[in-house]
Formats: structure tokens, sequence, C-alpha cells
């Protein structure tokens, strides 16, 4: 009996085998979608007709002119206030805006002259300004204890209660940023203690972009063929009011959102700087596009559709920190939270009167399409004076094998919040101390997708787990997509600043739930 | 109890070692699969890597045992069918390093647990062989149940 049952297991095991290899197939044919990785965030509907898309034209944000200068410094002033915008058409949205606008006035500095903004609060909660990607001090990068309370308001409290380490300050707050690093399309934002997700949902983000020497030598399209692109998502409530699953609809002291919306919020309107699926005319020509995704929490793969013939439109020729050395030629750009990718896009390659739409291949439905490009129908092309060349910029290595320190951060959601190496965000309380001006080697674990974002100095990305860089991790990083089940690694150098920094998921619903850490520079 | 005279094939010992080796090892090694996944999704990040290396190792020692089961049969002198689900143990091992690598995770964790009991059953024929318990072709068995 028993060689019975051995005979029964064999055949068993030569079913099994079968049997798994034709579940796969039919999984794999069935649902494919349901195979790759899965997307952060859960969607919330807005309670009023979508917009429609491609009718309104693209909007560029104001650039702000210097309030004065003087030999060393241009000064800017930025009053944060509410504002009744005109984001849907047929009724009101009040923002929350730097200036009055969605995005936010764009800063344009030169590499090495110092720019200095006096942000003012006339908002009813505090706020908090962070340059993304500036290497700025530790009193103006915006600790989340410096803030700027309005005129009778409280500090926000850390988590668990308790007052932060930090400068609150009412009324207004000088940020002075010394400018010295690269070229780059930099954003400021709200950094705001437990509340940046819904303050950046409410409006609170803009461009800061840093010329320099090096770029302008280059034959990159420029003026008006120099695009930055902020692109976010927003849901509106029935009074066309932007909707957000705050726990504490008052954003006074229960910081995150709701449970169901722990993994990110997403919305269902498209906005390309403010702009519901706007379209832009260009000529048959060369145009630089700064794509930003200023998104809360949704990941886009961004494509042209179609596609020019051949392929390949989306000529990336920089990154979060500037300059790639040389320029990277993708059909599609995977653009998490907070990054941005600097493409050239050549629209002769184009039949005139073509309508060329960026896409969303990882949205459904509406959040498929982005924005729509109108090339000239005029069959002469202009004449072109751009060009990518081939070398754009030189990039120093940072060589992992002189990393003096390795540290390892697991990225993992317990209990009811997001947390780093098992514990939620305690100001004050560093989890490194890196030394000034010393290789480090930085490890990322995660269980879910963690854009991960340090302060202070961009980085190298070394590995994605057993291989080497993924597509997008070319160039100066300061934010890096981590996926689920993923390890990463990357080399950072801290320079110049000492004090306290952090870093933290820019996915800003895991922000708010504690998904940061200090790191202090000595 | 009813004595039944069947002819059994008793395969060289040495053969039936040589297999038993290497079916053990390979249910071994994809046991450490799970505890290196696990350790990785811990934060241990050397982890993952050697998870490759070991899916690698564990491959090897997958194609060891097809070849030991080969010797079982000639010149063993067992039973040839323990060949074909070791040779199915190294294809779905094959895929499954694919699976890893191209992080198509809902298949790879399932699988991950069905090459598991694989192995095992595979270190379950593995000893039946030579122990006298090894399977009798289909043409004794019905001697037997009669």
């Amino acid at each position: 009996m028993a060689g019975d049952r051995g005979a029964l297991s064999r055949r068993g095991f030569i079913g099994a085998g079968i049997a798994v290899g034709v579940g796969a197939g039919a999984v794999a044919l069935g649902g494919a979608k349901y195979l790759g990785t899965a997307q952060p965030g859960r969607l919330l509907a807005s309670r009023r007709p979508l917009p429609r898309p491609f009718e309104r034209p693209l909007r560029l944000p104001p650039v702000l002119r210097p309030a004065h200068a003087d030999a060393t410094t241009d000064y800017y002033e930025i009053t944060q206030r509410a504002a009744d915008l005109d984001i849907l058409g047929d009724v009101k949205t009040t923002a929350w805006t730097y200036g009055g606008t969605f995005p936010g006035p764009t800063i344009v500095s030169r590499s090495g002259r110092r720019t200095v903004v006096k942000h003012t609060n006339r908002l009813p909660r505090p706020v908090v300004v962070h340059l993304h990607g500036g290497h700025t001090p530790h009193d103006s990068d915006g600790y989340p204890g410096d803030e700027i309370l309005p005129a009778g308001g409280k500090p926000t409290m850390a988590m668990g209660g308790h007052p932060m380490p930090g400068k609150p300050v009412i009324g207004s707050r000088d940020y002075t940023y010394p400018m010295n690093q690269r070229a780059a399309t930099l954003w400021y934002h709200d950094h705001r203690m437990g509340f940046t997700g819904a303050s950046v949902w409410r409006g609170l983000a803009g461009f800061h972009l840093v010329h320099d020497d090096e770029e302008e030598r280059l034959p990159l399209p420029r003026g008006d063929r120099d695009l930055p692109l902020m692109i976010t998502d927003r849901s509106f409530a029935a009074d066309g009011s932007f909707s957000y699953p705050s726990i504490d609809r008052t954003l006074e002291t229960v910081p995150g959102v709701h449970a169901a919306h722990m993994n990110g919020v997403l919305g269902d309107v498209i906005l390309v700087n403010g702009v519901p699926w706007p379209v832009h005319p260009v000529q048959r020509l060369r145009y630089r596009l700064r794509l930003l995704n200023a998104s809360n929490s949704r990941n886009y793969r961004l494509a042209l559709d179609p596609p020019p013939p051949g392929g390949k439109g989306l000529v990336q020729i920089g990154s979060d920190g500037g300059l790639l050395s040389r320029p990277i030629a993708h059909d599609g750009i995977d653009a998490a939270p907070a990054e941005r990718f600097d493409v050239v896009v050549d629209f002769a390659r184009y039949r005139p009167g073509t309508r060329v739409r960026l896409v969303n291949q990882l949205g459904d439905g509406r959040t498929r399409e982005v924005m729509a490009f109108d090339v000239s129908s005029s069959s002469k092309a202009p004449h072109e004076d751009s060009k990518v060349p081939a070398h754009l910029s030189r990039i120093p290595r940072l060589d992992p094998a002189k990393a003096v320190v390795t540290r390892t951060f697991l990225l993992q959601k317990k209990g009811g919040s997001w947390q780093i190496n098992g514990r939620e965000y305690e100001p004050g309380r560093p989890l490194a101390r890196p030394r000034l001006g010393q290789l480090e080697r930085w490890r990322f674990v995660t269980d879910l997708h963690h854009p991960i974002h340090l302060h202070l100095d961009a980085f190298q990305v070394i590995a994605r787990g057993t291989r080497g860089l993924g597509a997008y991790d070319h160039g100066w990083k300061d934010t890096m997509d981590l996926r689920p089940a993923e390890a990463a690694e990357v080399a950072v150098r801290f320079t110049d600043y000492p004090g306290a920094f952090v870093f933290h998921c820019h996915n800003l619903e895991h922000e708010d739930m504690a998904m940061m850490a200090d790191f202090t520079t000595e | 109890m009813k004595l039944v005279t069947v002819m059994r094939r008793t395969p060289r010992p040495w053969t039936v070692l040589l297999f038993r080796v290497a079916a053990v090892l390979q249910a071994l090694l994809i046991f450490l699969q799970a505890i290196l996944a696990g350790r990785f999704l811990s934060g241990g990040y050397g982890a993952l890597s050697m998870h490759s290396a070991n899916a690698m190792l564990t491959t090897f020692v997958g194609m060891l045992a097809i070849a030991a089961a080969v010797l079982v049969w000639r010149p063993g002198g067992g039973p040839a069918r323990p060949i074909i689900p070791a040779v199915v143990m190294v294809v779905l091992e094959t895929v499954q390093m694919g699976l890893g690598m191209g992080r198509v995770l809902t298949l790879h964790v399932p699988l991950g647990t069905a090459l598991l009991v694989g192995a095992l059953t595979l270190v379950r024929l593995a000893f039946r062989l030579g122990s006298g318990k090894d399977a009798p072709s289909r043409a004794e068995r019905v001697t037997e149940v009669v």
C-alpha cells in the first residue's frame, strides 16, 4: 500500500507541476494588469462633473520679480494667502496660494548668487516652506519646527502632542538660499508637520529654477520653448472646493488622512500648472519640458501619444539635480512624487497639425490623459536654433567603494503609521549623524512604493536590487522611487551646512503619517 | 497479511544515495530561499543578493538531482520515473528566477511555495527508492491490490 501512495504522489507531483504552469499561463493571459506592480494611493472621486480635456490653454506660472537686489543677493517677497481660483471654469475654487496663484510664482535664481525669499503667512494655519532640491542651511530648509505662524496662531505639535524643537515665528520669515548649486529644476512647497499633504493639495507649491553658465552655453530650447510643467492630481467637492480626506478637517491638531487613504490620496482631475488637462500650441521645433510630478501620491508613466515616428520621443537631458552627462531617449518616463525630468521633445518629428497628447500609462480612464500639444499646421517648419548635444555635462561619480559609512533604512507600514526603522517621526531624534564631507552609502528597503527624498544634498543611485541603475535613476537625484519589496542604495555626501535636516517618503500621506526622520550633520 | 511476490528493482545503493543527497540539498536550499526573502523584507539589505545567488545554486543542485535520477535508472538499474519530477523542478525553478528578476511577485511568491512542496515530494520519492518501498510498475500494482 505504501508503494501505491508513492505512485500517486508522483503522479500528483507531475499534475501539480502542470497545474502550476497552466494556472500561471491562465493568469498571465487573463489578468496581466494584476501581475504588475500595484500603484500607491486610493482614488477620491470628485462630487461634480469633471472638466472636459484639452479645452483650456496651458498657463505658465508668473515669474516673480525681486523686490530689490544688491551686489550679492536678490530679495523676493511672497505672501501666502487664500485665493479664489478659476480652475474648473464654472465655479471658483478656494486655494491656499503663494501670492494668489497655483502654482505659485516661479522664482529664477542664478547659481552662486544668493536668493532671499521673505514669506509672509496670511493663511489661517502655520506654514513651513521647503525648497525641494535646494542646498540650503538648516535655518532656511524648512525644518518642521521652524513654522511661520499666522497672527495669533499656535505652533503645530509633534506626534504625541509635545512641542517640536525649532524656532516658530509669527508673521513672516526670511529664507536664505545661498544657491551654491548647479542649474536645476527645483520647487518649493509646504512642509508643515503632519499637514503637508493637505497644504500642498490646497495649492502650496511652485517652481524655483536655477540657471548657470554651463547650462546657458548649451544650445537647448529656451524662452517660450522652455516650459515648466507641474503635474498634480486633485479632486473637487460639489461646490468646487478641493476635496481631501483629512482626519482633522480644521487642519489644526490631528495629522494625516482617514485610514482608507493611508496609502495615498489620488485625485481624478489631472492639472498641469493648475489647469485641468490643458492644451498648448507648439511650433514644429524642439521644446524643453521641465516635468515635475507634484502630486501627493500618484505615480505617472508619461509618454507621448502618438509617439513620433521611430519612437523615443522624450529625450531626457536633466534629472532632479540638473543636467545629465549625456541625453537618454525614452518612450515613457516613470515619475514618482517630487521627481523632476527635464526632457526635450522635437515636435518637428510630427506632421503639421498633429495633436500630441502627453498621457499617463499608469492611469485609468480620465487619469490616463495629462495634456495635449497642438503642433502647428503650417507645413513649413520655422528655423530651428536648438539642439541636444551628445555631451551635456560632466558629472563626477561618487565611488561607493570609498564610502566610509553604510546605513540601512527600512521603510515599512506598522500598525497605523508609516515608519522608518520601526519608528514614527520624532523631531529632534536623528536616525543618522553624517559627518560633513564624508561619503556615505545609504540603503533603503521597502514594503510598498516609497519615493524617498533627502534634504540638503543630492545623491547618486548605485543599485536597485541586485541590478544596477534603473532607466530613470541617472544623474543627480534628490528623490528616488523605491518600488514595493525593493532594496536600493545611493551614494551621498552631505556638505557645507551642519544641523538637523530630514529625509522622508514623498508620498505626502506617508510623510504626514510619520514616514520621516531627522539626520543631523556635524 | 498476504504475501505478494513482485519483482522489485533495487537500484545500486550509491546512485540512490546521490539522488537522496541532491533532493535533500535542494529542499534545504529552497527553504533557505524563503528565509532570505523574509530577511530581506525585514530590512536585511544583503539578503536580496543572497536570495538571487541562492536561486542559481538551487537550480544547479536541481540539475544534479536530474543527473542523479538518471544514474539511478542507468546504470543504477532502478526506475526511470523520478527523472520526470526532477526535471519539472528545474523547469519551475528557472521560471521562478525569471519571475523574481522581473519582479512578478504575484506569481513569484506562490510558485516559491509550490516549489517547496515539490522539493519535499522529491525527497520522499528519493527515500522510497531501494528501501523496498519504491513504487512498482502499474502491472505489478494490480497484483498487489488483489
